[in-house]
């Protein structure tokens, strides 16, 4: 069956229900608040505010038949449902009037048929009064619930004595419920003058998003059982097409409907006909729509539909020859109800048609007998730049007939590159350089955001990731660098950024498999090999990082901190005296390297923690800067090494207590207590004994209890020595606090980082 | 209780009103009163519920007046209330009916209507209506006449203010004549503005001055409170109850209508959001949608050209003020900025500012802004954030 465009209110309430979408939870609601107000005195009046063709009627058509369903109210609810055409309510008296006569349609009432048949002989005045206590009577005890289209234009109409008597009508008898919709909030709901102030409980009804837009569709192909667009809306092309609508359209729910016919064609035959049939039908709809203009907006949508781009107000107020005061109050109405969508840079404000289909429509009797710019522009919305390119080199070489085809792909392309006049991208690189320098990323970040809407190219999707990596938004970086490699696969920065942003996350595996990418594409990328090696470190694949180095190193032999990676992962290797090889590089190239002198210290001290090594030790520490010190640097394999080498009390008794004075006189305690903890992993071993480790902890226990900076390690490292005495107790890790307890497991690797 | 901004209260729901209604009965026991407030801040739910739960020694009458045109409309309201009650009670109204007979020569059986003829006499047809209404009645009758002052304006509007004197004279002789009379007037602060206007025109004789006016007031803070714990629980609002309920009354001001809105935003949000940033996403709004910006324009239309420069300055002064101002701080404070303006007319439209509800006297002599929404929305609006 095929699914009506423009009035959902002949839906049978099966398709309302199988085609609706987004809204089901304020569905819900509004049902519950007029089941509320059938069944008690507290009375709930709503207004659904949405542009057209936003699902405004399918919501109230769904909200008629759901309520209508309900047979426990039905002793309680009367409904009369004014339909979007009520046009000509002049007063109150008229209202009443639309009133019974909704009421006489719904309920097939023969009494109140013959009583709204007498009105007529009345005088109007009698009239009124008649009317009025025939209603009354009607709803009885009940509840009125009446459904409001076009709350806007039944206002106006009534105009404020009207207005008021409605209120007084609903106050006095407390016997109705309101759901209304509307285009735009208006005066008369909103002004604290109007007898409707605050009277509403206001819903804005939201364009649909991308994914919805995919429901709504599917729902669509369903309903009519068009299998091939199911399908089609489900793939990747498919998805692409619906952004396309999504930008012609907004976001505008009936427009999907009438593309949902051609949305699956594939050539440009199948494509261009049913766009051209399409026009013709949505012209007058569009039409429709400005004739509820005052001239002056007209004027303005005109000026904008001559635009493919965006316009600043300034521009606008030129071209319509009138002040930039009345052109941007102008302009704000018109973004109200949906005419236009704005875009503030800066100080400056720049306005376009929020559907471009708008333009496409409106400029038909402009280009009558020239169809071209509309199919140009059709085809420059529907397909993307890559494509185009595509099916311009697919044409160019084959038959005769699609030569013309050729020439609209060719001119979608130059339209394409005279898009990029948009003077909106240069006042958002301008801002986005701005605040950048500031420092003040977040607005940075929202100038990134519109360059990727406007533009969309791989650039702005990797400057975007960036800028997000840099926030702490890491997986929302990823997404954007999938996005930068999706239009340009062989962008190696955007490879590169993913490491860095899967790397802070932790998920090293993905990350080297990111910078392994990177490499393909630039073999001698020096800085994807560093970072690829430091993440094969960070997975404990020391080898395969010394090598990831040595390929850095080759490219770039002078890199100090590449020396100073490489040597850490030798230190983790047990190789000391290789580690201090490369540690010494380092303090070759760069003498203030930070911890480049600790580094060194550490391993010497691990080879040998003779007099020579405590001279040494001394020296880094007391080269080590404030900054430097508050920065993370643990001793974990000086401790380690203390503790194999002669599983000694004595000797473990003499080192610790000269290490622990020596680190306190530096300020540097945190060092030992944090290496304390990360040694611990080496305690459960098997080949250490439960009694050395046993002894280790009483040592430090008997050395170190006294100092604030070791009250956490000892806890833990006591911890530890009980799990390894009971590891399959799981109390024993309930002695500890949940952070500490959770610093335990991460050092043993029962969690991970 | 589930939650219903701006919608049509059941008297039950209406809470945090019993001690005010009480005083308010008390007064009604003497005299009749004028219930003022600024709108959506409960008039109507407090009178709508006095008179669904009125005591059985008197008799109510709820009748909303908008939309009323003229003194003619008006009477035949009050016609019409008065003829339901007394065939209510198995009476009709003899005096009306003579009086319609004697007018017009028609002999009136069944309900009696105002006939056209008999339009230009609805003054004499208003006061035999209350005769029909009062004779042997022991008991107070009531009438709760809401939005009297915009019936009045309109009133006005459609047939000149001499019509609108005739009204509120005919209203006061009735409430001396009958001593069972009350009425109570009640009406955002649209009734002082069509007295004070009245009185320009050379109406010295306040009509109103037997009745007791009455300013509704926030919610008190508990009861406030306890509303919003009230609407959470309601609707089931995931939320930390005792914390949200209090900063929801106080970001409210104690006002059950953006109570009500504060806890429907909660509902409809998509993702969780605290109340201050509720609140200030309201304010930022460009659409306005509690329409605070109505406080500025409000100055324009209600006050004289020579005062207006000085109300704004005098709101600019004190919604800057973090602590209440005493009148010579503010005099200091206008000093600073300019000497247009000397003292006496300072103090002048400071009294204007005070009863026209922007701002209030916390102590012997203390002023600072009437409800923080508005004063938090005159600084943005205004631009006078620092």
């Amino acid at each position: 069956m095929k699914v009506s465009r423009y009035t959902p209110s002949l839906l049978t309430s099966e398709t309302l229900e199988a085609l609706f979408v987004q809204r089901d939870k304020l569905a819900k609601r509004l049902v519950e608040q007029i089941r509320v107000s059938a069944l008690t005195n507290s009375k709930q009046f709503n207004l659904l505010i949405g542009p057209r063709g936003i699902g405004k009627t399918h919501l109230i058509s769904m909200l008629y038949h759901r309520v209508s369903q309900q047979t426990d109210l039905r002793d309680h609810l009367v409904i009369a449902w004014l339909w979007e055409e009520e046009w000509g309510v002049g007063s109150f008296f008229d209202l009443v009037l639309r009133i019974l006569n909704a009421l006489q349609a719904e309920c097939k009432d023969d009494d109140l048929a013959s009583r709204i048949s007498r009105l007529y002989d009345l005088s109007p005045e009698e009239a009124e009064q008649v009317a009025l206590s025939t209603l009354k009577n009607f709803i009885g005890e009940r509840t009125l619930l009446l459904l409001m289209e076009n709350l806007e234009v039944v206002f106006a109409e009534l105009g404020d004595i009207g207005q008021k008597q409605l209120r007084s009508f609903l106050q006095e008898q407390s016997c109705c419920t309101i759901v209304a919709t509307s285009q735009s909030l208006f005066n008369g709901v909103k002004l604290q003058t109007s007898p409707f102030y605050g009277f509403f409980r206001i819903q804005y009804l939201k364009d649909l998003s991308v994914e919805e837009a995919v429901t709504l569709l599917k729902n669509i192909a369903q309903q009519e059982e068009n299998r091939k667009l199911v399908n089609f809306v489900q793939t990747t092309k498919g998805r692409s097409r619906v952004q396309a609508v999504h930008h012609l359209a907004g976001g505008n729910h009936r427009i999907y409907v009438v593309f949902s016919e051609f949305l699956a064609n594939e050539s440009l035959d199948n494509l261009i006909q049913p766009f051209m049939k399409m026009l013709d039908d949505l012209t007058p709809y569009y039409q429709e729509r400005m004739m509820h203009l005052t001239s002056l907006q007209r004027k303005i949508i005109k000026v904008l539909t001559r635009h493919i781009y965006a316009m600043s107000v300034k521009e606008i107020a030129r071209r319509c020859f009138a002040t930039h005061q009345t052109i941007s109050n102008q302009l704000k109405i018109l973004r109200d109800r949906g005419y236009v969508s704005s875009d503030n840079i800066g100080r400056q404000s720049f306005y376009e048609l929020r559907e471009p289909l708008l333009r496409i429509c409106l400029s038909i009797k402009e280009t009558r007998g020239e169809p071209v710019r509309l199919i140009v522009d059709f085809l420059k919305a529907w397909y993307s730049r890559k494509e185009l390119k595509e099916l311009e080199a697919q044409t160019t070489n084959t038959s005769e007939s699609s030569r013309f085809d050729s020439y609209y792909l060719k001119l979608a392309q130059e339209r394409n590159a005279e898009e990029e006049h948009d003077p909106r991208i240069a006042a958002h690189y301008k801002a986005l350089f701005e605040k950048y320098q500031q420092k003040d990323y977040d607005a940075a970040l929202y100038h990134m955001h519109r360059l990727v809407e406007l533009q969309g190219l791989s650039e702005d999707y990797l400057g975007q990731g960036i800028l997000l990596d840099n926030l702490g938004w890491h997986k929302e970086a990823i997404r954007s660098f999938d996005k930068a490699l999706d239009i340009k696969s062989d962008d190696f920065q955007s490879w590169n950024n993913r490491g860095y942003a899967l790397f802070n996350l932790e998920r090293y595996e993905e990350a080297i498999e990111s910078w392994d990418n990177t490499l393909k594409i630039v073999e001698d990328f020096h800085l994807a090999w560093t970072n690829r090696g430091i993440a094969l470190r960070y997975s404990g694949q020391y080898e395969e990082a010394i090598s990831s180095f040595d390929k850095a190193l080759a490219l770039k032999p002078k890199d100090d901190s590449v020396w100073n990676s490489r040597g850490i992962a030798l230190r983790y290797l047990g190789r000391y005296e290789e580690a201090i090889e490369n540690f010494d590089e380092a303090l070759k190239i760069n003498p203030d390297r930070k911890f480049g002198k600790l580094n060194r210290a550490e391993m010497v001290f691990a080879l040998n923690p003779n007099d020579k090594a405590y001279e040494v030790l001394e020296d880094a520490l007391n080269q080590l800067t404030d900054v430097a010190i508050s920065n993370n640097w643990w001793a974990d394999i000086m401790l380690i090494s203390l503790f194999k080498r002669n599983q000694d009390t004595q000797q473990w008794e003499f080192h610790i207590r000269k290490l622990v004075p020596l680190f306190k006189a530096y300020q540097f305690l945190n060092a030992l207590g944090v290496g304390l903890i990360e040694s611990c992993d080496a305690l459960i071993s098997e080949m250490v004994s439960q009694n050395a480790a046993q002894a280790w902890l009483e040592v430090w226990t008997e050395v170190a209890e006294g100092h604030e900076e070791f009250k956490i390690p000892l806890r833990i490292l006591t911890t530890a020595v009980h799990y390894k005495a009971a590891p399959n107790d799981p109390r024993v890790f309930l002695q500890l606090p949940t952070e500490e307890r959770t610093i335990l497991k991460q050092a043993l690797g029962l969690e991970t980082k | 209780m589930r939650v219903n901004p701006g919608g049509i209260l059941s008297p039950k729901e209406v809470v945090g009103r019993d001690r005010l209604i009480q005083k308010l009965w008390r007064i009604l026991g003497r005299q009749s009163l004028v219930l003022t407030a600024e709108r959506r801040m409960g008039k109507t739910s407090i009178v709508k519920k006095m008179d669904s739960e009125a005591p059985d020694t008197v008799i109510t009458i709820y009748r909303d007046l908008e939309g009323i045109k003229t003194a003619a409309d008006f009477t035949r309201r009050v016609l019409d209330d008065v003829e339901k009650y007394l065939s209510y009670v198995g009476k009709s109204a003899i005096k009306v009916r003579d009086l319609i007979r004697n007018l017009t020569g028609l002999e009136i059986a069944g309900v009696v209507k105002l006939p056209e003829l008999a339009e230009d006499h609805w003054n004499d047809v208003l006061q035999r209506a209350m005769e029909d209404l009062l004779e042997h009645q022991n008991c107070p009758v009531i009438f709760f006449w809401d939005e009297l002052p915009l019936m009045l304006y309109d009133i006005k509007q459609q047939q000149g203010e001499t019509f609108v004197q005739e009204i509120l004279d005919v209203l006061r002789s009735l409430r001396q004549t009958h001593p069972n009379l009350r009425m109570v007037f009640t009406g955002s602060i649209g009734l002082h503005n069509v007295l004070t206007t009245l009185k320009r025109g050379g109406y010295a004789n306040d009509p109103t001055n037997d009745m007791k006016i009455v300013d509704v007031p926030p919610l008190a803070q508990t009861d406030a409170e306890d509303l919003a714990r009230q609407l959470i629980v309601g609707e089931g609002l995931a939320v930390e109850l005792e914390k949200t309920a209090q900063e929801i009354a106080k970001a409210a001001d104690n006002l059950p209508f953006f109570i009500h809105q504060l806890v429907d935003h909660f509902l409809e949000a998509e993702e969780p959001a605290d109340v201050a940033s509720i609140v200030k996403q309201y304010m930022l709004d460009p659409q306005d949608p509690w329409h605070l910006r109505y406080y500025r324009e409000r100055i324009d239309t209600y006050y004289l050209n020579r005062d207006k420069a000085l109300a704004l300055e005098l709101l600019d002064v004190l919604a800057l003020a973090p602590e209440p101002l005493s009148f010579d701080e503010i005099y200091n404070r206008i000093l600073s900025q300019t000497d247009t303006f000397d003292i006496e007319s300072t103090r002048d439209v400071l009294t204007l500012l005070q009863r026209d509800h922007y701002i209030q006297q916390v102590d012997v002599n203390a002023y600072e802004f009437r409800f923080a929404l508005i004063q938090q929305s005159w600084i943005i609006h205004r631009g006078l954030a620092k």
